[in-house]
């Protein structure tokens, strides 16, 4: 119901009251019948109702007046939200019982709009920085998804590469249990997902014992606190491991940041590596067989022939004797052990690792405190003679692989096929270097070697045969002296020129049979050639007993060649002046033949020796023969 | 530089340890010859460091280092271990000793663990005593690491 409505009630109630109180007062007091009484309140009624009906809008308006349309327009307006209006409101009065209500709401509503206006403005500015701290953070976060996109693509790419470098990444904290993240080399090194696996386990799957000792290491690594400790507990943890038949060198790495600790293992397969190192390893060991057998030679045949008895003869005689079991135990303990050690020294590895095993049978045996018959025999009957024979001809098999069928026939001496020795020389000569390979090196070279008399034994033959070419006579000789083993590269050049010295001795030195005669020698002239070995040197003596080397005329020779002026010819000695033989174009003989007289042969001598950092001395006397002296350097490296 | 004692019962071994340590320049107080004499010696002489073989005759040398430590609880003791000792060797390191060298021993390794070892234990004593100075306990030896007095 509206205001209006309201006061328009109002205003009839309070006109109409006044008028029932007359009437009923006129009424008590007699005057009901009074016409004049009852015109005077019928009229009153009429004015009173026209009254309270149309003074109703008279009173809205002095209460209300204009102010409540106002209110509702400005009401509107911050409904609108339009806060600048406002409602004129006379100047507050100090009187406050004198202030209108309607003018206190004006009032009140202009704080209230005036108060939202605040707050709107504040808002306003809020809402703005907001908005400003909205468009940064969208920024940011553009900032933000375009450098996770960068790092997540980054960490792919190194998760790639690590799943590409063929190496296993694994990293475990103090529980020891694999972390999610790790490399895919490592599914194919444990051949299954590892996460969460404990780490000691993976690495020692079958080794209880080792497993247990690797994580307590690593506990203790991950609690001291001395760093130099840490370091040193890292040692004991294995650089190798074996799983599954795959050998894993594993390289450990302390990751400490912060409060946060962790263990990296690098895991890189190198199975091809041992592998490959294990075959060297083993034709090392069979060349070094082969090097010690042959240089051994005696060794290794007495070795063979001693073993084969033992097996087949003195075995059997030992396991008949009648002595108690552990005696027999001992006897053949100790005889195995001097086998496996004799063996050892040849570098048969064969037979040795054979012997090493019945010796570990043997032991075990041994220290039973009683010894069971049953058992002995059945160790007994299990090594027969002809098994224990047997792993003495696998390695023989083996030498003879390499050697060919013949080097077991010969007696005191190997013979070995060159082209195998070459092919064992480019087989050794591939391998990295090593001391052990210098070694086997150095002992295939001495197979090549031979004794320094038989690269002069040619020319005893020669030398007798030449003499009857000269119509001289010699008796047969043979190279004596000592015997030095020597490698024939070096010294056959040189030797190759020793055929002039005995030329030489045939053309210059031996005398006719008749010459010989009226010097009243022996007919058959006499020549000689001994090796001796002295003081680093290897000395070849030259010697024949024929007219010796006659100084004066050398001298004479050389005045007239021009090698000499006839002074200083004179002033010589007779060695310096036997020195002349070795001059370049110096020969004595009037005519050259196809055997001697250029005067080029024992310069050819004087300068092979020479290049061998030698000397030759010659050493003569007239009538009674001659003698060179060869010294070559003889280095005693073997 | 320090002052060594050796343990060791093969003579060649005290030969070859004493030969590297000195022309590294460390003293060598004195030699034992088994676990017994190393306590002795250790308790006569309080060198700076000792090495220590394992296995010996009578006392071993992990009973020896157990025995030393009780006696001296900063002991620096470093253990001679052969191959394939290594269950000896983390017994030893839980005992207290500080390191460890494996035979056959090279003088580089043997000096470069002694060195260590040697300048570790310097370290430590200044860190330890520059601790217990702040708890005013031994303000005297802390003053004399620190310089204030001489």
């Amino acid at each position: 119901m509206t205001i209006k409505k309201r006061l328009r009630i109002i205003c009839l109630v309070f006109s109409i009251i006044p008028l029932l109180i007359v009437y009923f007062l006129g009424k008590n007091a007699g005057l009901a019948g009074n016409n004049a009484f009852e015109h005077a309140v019928a009229l009153a009624l009429m004015s009173s109702i026209l009254l309270g009906l149309f003074s109703s809008g008279a009173v809205r308006y002095w209460f209300l007046g204009k102010q409540l349309e106002k209110i509702k327009e400005f009401c509107l307006a911050v409904k609108d939200g339009s806060y600048h209006v406002f409602l004129p409101v006379p100047n507050e009065s100090s009187d406050i019982d004198d202030e209108n209500e309607m003018v206190e709401l004006m009032r009140t509503m202009n704080w209230m709009a005036h108060h939202i206006k605040l707050n709107e403005e504040s808002l306003q500015s809020q809402k703005e920085e907001l908005e400003q701290a909205y468009t940064k953070q969208l920024i940011v976060q553009k900032k933000l998804e375009n450098r996770t996109k960068q790092l997540a693509e980054v960490l792919h790419k190194v998760r790639n590469l690590l799943d590409h470098a063929g190496q296993g990444f694994v990293s475990f904290g103090q529980e020891l249990k694999v972390a999610a993240e790790y490399s895919a080399e490592c599914v194919t090194i444990f051949k299954k997902e590892i996460a969460e696996e404990s780490i000691a386990k993976l690495l020692y799957p079958i080794d209880e014992k080792q497993e247990e000792f690797v994580t307590n290491v690593l506990k203790k690594i991950f609690t001291v606190e001395d760093s130099f400790l840490r370091e040193t507990y890292f040692t004991l943890l294995p650089n190798e491991v074996v799983i599954d038949c795959t050998y894993i060198k594993v390289d450990y790495k302390f990751i400490h940041k912060d409060s946060h600790k962790e263990i990296m293992l690098i895991l890189t397969d190198v199975t091809k590596v041992r592998k490959m190192e294990e075959q060297i390893q083993e034709e090392k060991d069979i060349l070094s067989m082969v090097v010690k057998v042959v240089t051994q030679y005696n060794d290794f045949s007495d070795a063979v022939e001693g073993y084969t008895v033992f097996c087949t003869e003195e075995l059997p005689g030992i396991v008949k004797a009648d002595c108690s079991i552990s005696e027999k135990l001992s006897t053949m303990f100790r005889i195995m052990h001097t086998w496996k050690g004799t063996f050892a020294q040849l570098n048969m590895q064969h037979i040795v690792k054979e012997l090493h095993d019945v010796e570990g049978e043997l032991a075990a045996l041994r220290e039973e405190e009683v010894i069971p018959a049953a058992a002995f025999m059945e160790l007994i009957c299990s090594y027969t003679s002809e098994r224990m024979v047997s792993w003495l001809k696998d390695d023989i098999n083996i030498l003879k692989s390499i050697l060919g069928d013949g080097f077991l026939e010969q007696h005191n001496m190997v013979n070995i096929e060159k082209a195998k020795l070459h092919q064992l020389k480019e087989k050794i000569r591939q391998w990295p270097d090593s001391p052990q390979k210098q070694e086997i090196s150095l002992g295939l070279e001495v197979l090549t070697y031979c004794p320094f008399k038989e690269l002069l034994r040619a020319y005893t033959e020669y030398t007798v045969s030449l003499a009857k070419r000269y119509e001289k006579e010699v008796h047969p000789f043979v190279i004596t002296g000592d015997h030095v083993l020597v490698n024939p590269e070096t010294y056959h050049d040189a030797a190759q020129t020793f055929v002039h010295l005995f030329r030489n001795a045939v053309a210059h030195g031996l005398e006719t049979a008749e010459e010989r005669l009226d010097a009243g020698k022996e007919e058959i002239g006499r020549i000689s050639c001994e090796v001796k070995l002295i003081e680093g040197y290897i000395l070849v003596m030259i010697k024949d007993d024929g007219c010796g080397i006659d100084t004066e005329r050398l001298k004479n020779i050389a005045v007239e060649s021009g090698i000499l002026d006839p002074k200083t010819a004179l002033s010589l000695s007779d060695e310096e002046a036997g020195q002349l033989i070795f001059a370049d174009g110096f020969s004595s003989a009037s005519c050259a033949d196809d055997i001697s007289g250029r005067g080029v042969g024992l310069y050819a001598v004087r300068m092979e020796v020479k290049k061998l950092g030698g000397r030759v001395e010659v050493h003569s006397e007239l009538g009674m023969g001659t003698e060179f002296h060869l010294f070559l350097p003889f280095p005693q490296t073997i | 530089m320090a002052r060594l004692l050796i343990v060791d019962d093969a003579l060649m071994m005290r030969k070859t340890i004493r030969k590297m340590v000195e022309s590294a320049g460390h003293i060598v107080e004195a030699e034992a010859i088994n676990g017994e004499q190393a306590i002795q010696m250790y308790q006569k002489y309080a060198p700076d460091l000792v090495t220590m073989d394992i296995t010996m005759p009578g006392i071993d040398g992990i009973e020896a280092l157990r025995r030393i430590m009780t006696y001296d609880k900063d002991a620096k003791i470093i253990m001679v271990s052969a191959l394939g000792q290594q269950y000896k060797v983390m017994e030893a390191l839980e005992c207290g000793a500080k390191s460890y060298v494996l035979k056959p021993i090279t003088a580089e390794k043997l000096i470069a663990v002694i060195n260590q070892v040697h300048d570790n234990s310097k370290s430590g004593t200044l860190t330890k005593s520059v601790f217990e100075c702040g708890e005013g306990r031994h303000q005297k030896s802390c003053d004399i690491i620190l310089g204030k007095t001489v």
